[in-house]
């Protein structure tokens, strides 16, 4: 359970990749509770309430916009539209990477949210939102910025 | 209203993506989690298309917005003209007081008062007309003529001095003008913002070896050295106005095959050089 907490809090990465896909600059500190907030509603969704993925993602999807608006002042649609991006982000790069990955490395990619290979596709899902995260602040890459100048 | 419109199209396709992907999500988990190639492949083709989306999407702002600095731009000059012919016209209405006021005077017979109003007005009017006659140019020398009185109007000293022979000068007389016309207007623009007596305009031109050389100083504040690169950006400005002027200046230099470069100190003032080459590239047009 206290793993999968903490596997939970991780999502503080797709956090902040949603705020870098539309070039919000929120002081970190600003971000701890949103990703706080995030973390423990995808704990109880997952761990606790067991729903199926698509319900899962769905529902975090609008949390993090939800969170976006309310905590960071970020509008409504740049909300949505960074929440989707980031965790379409997340998802492709969990499908497309992480699972290949744990099926080349001999693992099966688990079915239960326990046990060794769940802590490994977890931390291997996470790894491609923090390159692109770290990509975009390189880049200095503004959505917003491009959306607006129109 | 368009970026709203623009932000929710983005946004419908973002979501139509994503529903994608979560169906490919529930497939995943139907096959009780075993990777195929096909699925991996669609995987891979919805990545394709979010990169794709994006990418046409920021093209698309790209060339709009493009659109709407054009827009703005031939707007922009729009208004600058509508100020010239304004200019003219007061300037016509101030010929027409002077002609009142001899016309009255002459009702009276008043000879000497007529001979010593005209001498005034022409020792005034004479400097500049005298100026812009050195210039064998009808173009340079009407924009001359505008601008002088404005700045003389306005308490600002303004000089030209060319030793361009301008009857091989091949470029074309409305773009010169415009050249001239903004960066002048500019440097009027900063010195009346200046409280000060010995404010100045000096327009310089001559001919070196393959160049004709424009040069147009002004002794008002200096720009500052974080600004110097951004200037001839459209949009930016240190006032509050359009900031297209120096961006148009620069596009039609450009546009002309010269070049334009910048100088500004405390001691020294502001300088704008423009170069053209002397021999004009043939695909450039003289209209």
């Amino acid at each position: 359970m206290l793993i999968n907490l903490l596997l939970s809090l991780l999502l503080f990465i797709t956090y902040h990749l949603a705020l870098t896909y539309v070039g919000a600059r929120v002081r970190f500190l600003k971000t701890i509770l949103p990703s706080l907030f995030l973390g423990l509603s995808a704990f109880l969704i997952r761990t606790v309430f067991q729903a199926p993925p698509v319900i899962y993602s769905t529902s975090i999807v609008v949390i993090c916009a939800v969170l976006m608006f309310l905590f960071n002042k970020i509008d409504y649609l740049s909300s949505i539209i960074g929440s989707i991006l980031s965790f379409t982000t997340f998802i492709v790069s969990s499908l497309l990477i992480a699972c290949p990955i744990m099926v080349t490395l001999g693992f099966e990619v688990p079915r239960e949210t326990k046990g060794l290979p769940w802590i490994l596709i977890n931390l291997a899902e996470f790894a491609v939102p923090t390159i692109v995260i770290f990509i975009l602040k390189t880049c200095k890459f503004n959505l917003a910025k491009y959306l607006r100048n129109i | 209203m368009k970026q709203l419109y623009f932000l929710k199209a983005f946004l419908c396709i973002l979501i139509c993506i994503f529903t994608m992907l979560l169906f490919e999500l529930s497939i995943f988990e139907q096959l009780n989690r075993t990777i195929y190639f096909s699925f991996m492949a669609c995987i891979f083709f919805i990545l394709i298309l979010w990169v794709l989306s994006i990418w046409f999407f920021y093209k698309f702002a790209m060339v709009v917005n493009e659109e709407r600095i054009a827009r703005e731009t031939d707007q922009f000059q729009l208004e600058e003209s509508r100020k010239l012919v304004q200019t003219l016209q007061s300037q016509r209405h101030d010929y027409r007081n002077q002609l009142q006021v001899i016309r009255v005077l002459a009702q009276f017979n008043k000879n000497s008062e007529i001979i010593k109003y005209i001498d005034d007005y022409i020792s005034l009017a004479n400097v500049s007309a005298a100026a812009s006659s050195r210039i064998n140019n009808s173009a340079i020398s009407a924009l001359y003529l505008v601008y002088e009185t404005e700045a003389r109007d306005k308490g600002i000293k303004m000089t030209i001095d060319s030793d361009i022979d301008f009857t091989h000068f091949k470029y074309s007389p409305s773009k010169v003008t415009r050249i001239i016309g903004n960066i002048i207007r500019n440097a009027i623009e900063c010195l009346e913002e200046i409280n000060r007596q010995d404010r100045e305009i000096q327009i310089t031109m001559w001919e070196a070896n393959d160049y004709y050389v424009i040069s147009i100083w002004n002794n008002g504040d200096p720009i500052p050295e974080t600004h110097i690169e951004r200037i001839f950006l459209p949009g930016f400005s240190t006032k509050n106005s359009s900031g297209l002027r120096l961006g148009i200046v620069k596009e039609l230099v450009q546009e002309l095959g010269g070049n334009i470069s910048v100088v500004s100190q405390v001691e020294f003032g502001t300088e704008f050089k423009i170069t053209l080459p002397r021999t004009k590239p043939n695909s450039l047009s003289t209209a």
